[in-house]
């Protein structure tokens, strides 16, 4: 096996946005670090791997087999609001403009980085529909938040479920993440119809 | 606007050093391989980002140096403004832009400083590649429509997307159906926007190229979009490219890659309805790049933005005596802050009124400074 600093720097690399030389810099410095930095990471890291998984209905961050939000009685089951990341999830409860579930997609179809539909919990998100009225695709206004969106409209539209995307003022470019507050409650509020 | 004083930093070949320029007419003369283009080419990067003569600017930073840079303190109308570029090497090289000291995003500097540069590889426009057309064209409305880069690069986004998608095996229809119409809404805002530029390209080459070529012939910029062939236009835009893809699929599902749209583009340049790539003799594709590039630098100073700069890189050497002083009265219309680089003065059809200011470059530094009139002996 390799050395512990090897090892580690590898594991660090395939984080997202995270190369060697930025793994690097991580090991070193918490070899060097005397309050305990490495141990209270190690245990951080082993409480989340043992004890936290996805919800089995949305994707979300979940202690159970369901997540807070799947499991709140006071949250509207007919309404699901779709996005890309458990970030947009956490950015659109600041808001505190919606009552709804969501369902976290993990990514967004991207052939250029060979992620297609069946790659997606997509197949999830349609069995979800009995009972639901309407559901939200909040995904970001990029080229490939926008493909996805008219991808997943076009399969949930004919189980006669109204499909609505948020309206305009989250910039072309800009991820429903990084909107603030008060763009992101209009956005969801005034969302419109496709098709 | 024009640019008072400029200062590089490990720029190619360029010494170290502060140059004060001339408000309206600047020469920068020399032997060759002295140094005047890359002069020329510091005030085009300050303004454009970029340089006219290369796309790999890692070629801007001198031999064995990290880091390049230009800044120059500009007057806009009494107003001093300050612009700073540098270049840092790297696996790609870094530009970090500077507007009144502070660090600025490029594409929030873009625009604040306007060029336009005329180089000799201009001349081969006509009869070249479509690229440096399509290039020429999607340049010229960045610059007066700063909105179109975001619209252009989305649509050249769903191309790679499609054309990826087109490659993997056993597509799903349902998800091509969804590329096709991106590529469509996307493409439709390409195609209107270049069909609107050229139509002011050929207003504006009609009354440019007869005073260049001295005769009646007639000129026209037409649009070819990348549809191919046989396919007649109905109605919009964007119907007409739906209806192509739609025509193309078995074709794009075979070759695994987008047949129309308008990254076959291209832009054709007539004389009397003939084109001239085909058609032209050298003479009148010449006079139809000066005219093109006469139009290209009034579209640009009558938008709204800072007025540009003009860059003439050994033009004049080039270009017939006809040619240069049709050449160099259009230009003068335009009140704009000039810059010439030349190798004999006597090129230049700078008549006696004309004040300007002569640098002498020799090795990368200027050696010599001084104001004149004219450059035609009486
Ligand atoms: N990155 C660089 N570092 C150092 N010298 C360079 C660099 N790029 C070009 N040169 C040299 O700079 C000189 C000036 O080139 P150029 O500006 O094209 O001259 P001119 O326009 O006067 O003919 C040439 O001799 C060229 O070899
Ligand atoms: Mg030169
Ligand atoms: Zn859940």
């Amino acid at each position: 096996m390799a050395d512990p600093i090897q090892q580690l720097t590898a594991a660090l690399a395939r984080l997202p946005g995270v190369g060697e030389k930025t793994a690097q810099r991580f090991v070193f410095f918490l070899l060097a670090d005397r309050t305990g930095a490495a141990r209270e990471i190690a245990h951080a890291l082993a409480r989340l791997a043992d004890e936290m998984s996805l919800c089995r209905q949305c994707g979300f961050p979940s202690q159970g087999e369901l997540c807070a939000y799947c499991s709140d009685p006071r949250r509207d089951g007919g309404l699901i609001c779709v996005v890309q990341n458990p970030q947009d999830v956490l950015a659109i409860e600041r808001t505190a403009e919606y009552r709804g579930r969501y369902h976290v997609l993990h990514g967004v179809i991207n052939p250029l980085e060979g992620v297609g539909p069946d790659r997606l919990p997509i197949r999830e998100l349609l069995a979800r529909l009995d009972g639901v009225s309407e559901v939200i695709l909040a995904l970001n206004p990029t080229v490939e938040g926008d493909a996805t969106a008219l991808y997943l409209q076009r399969l949930i539209s004919p189980a006669g479920v109204k499909v609505t995307r948020p309206a305009t003022g989250v910039a072309v470019g800009m991820g429903i993440e990084y909107a603030d507050k008060a763009t992101l409650a209009q956005a969801i509020n005034s969302r419109r119809g496709m098709g | 606007m024009f640019i008072r004083r400029l200062t590089t930093r490990a720029f190619r070949n360029l010494a170290a050093a502060t140059v004060e320029f001339h408000p309206s007419v600047n020469v920068i003369l020399g032997a060759n391989a002295q140094g005047k283009t890359s002069l020329a080419e510091a005030v085009y990067l300050l303004a454009a980002l970029r340089s006219f003569r290369t796309s790999q600017l890692r070629e801007l930073i001198r031999h064995g140096e990290a880091i390049a840079g230009v800044s120059a303190e500009a007057d806009d109308g009494g107003v001093i403004q300050n612009f700073a570029v540098e270049l840092e090497r790297g696996p790609s090289v870094t530009r970090i832009c500077r507007y009144q000291g502070h660090e600025t995003p490029p594409a929030r500097y873009a625009g604040k400083l306007r060029a336009v540069a005329f180089h000799p590889g201009d001349l081969g426009l006509v009869a070249g590649l479509p690229e440096a057309r399509r290039r020429f064209l999607d340049r010229l409305i960045f610059s007066v429509s700063p909105a179109y880069l975001a619209e252009y690069q989305a649509f050249q986004h769903s191309l790679r997307q499609r054309n990826s998608f087109l490659r993997q095996g056993a597509p799903d229809m349902e998800l091509l159906d969804v590329y096709d119409e991106q590529f469509v809404r996307l493409g439709a805002v390409v195609m209107e926007r270049r069909e609107k530029m050229i139509a002011e390209l050929n207003e504006a080459v009609d009354r440019h190229y007869a005073s260049v070529a001295g005769d009646g012939e007639k000129p026209g910029v037409r649009y070819e979009p990348g549809v191919s062939s046989g396919l007649a236009r109905e109605g919009s835009a964007a119907d007409w490219l739906r209806a192509a893809l739609e025509r193309g699929r078995p074709r794009d599902l075979e070759r695994g890659f987008t047949g129309d749209g308008p990254h076959c583009d291209d832009l054709d340049l007539q004389l009397d309805q003939k084109p001239l790539r085909k058609f032209g003799s050298q003479g009148q594709r010449r006079t139809a790049v000066v005219a093109l590039k006469v139009s290209e630098l009034e579209i640009i100073a009558r938008s709204p933005g800072p007025r540009p700069l003009l860059l003439l890189d050994d033009v004049a050497s080039e270009l017939d005596l006809r040619r240069n002083r049709a050449l160099f009265e259009a230009l003068s219309v335009h009140p704009a802050q000039v810059f010439l680089t030349t190798t004999e003065l006597s090129h230049l059809p700078l008549g006696p009124a004309t004040e300007f200011r002569e640098f002498a470059m020799e090795q990368g530094a200027i050696t010599q400074a001084r104001d004149r009139r004219g450059t035609e002996s009486p």
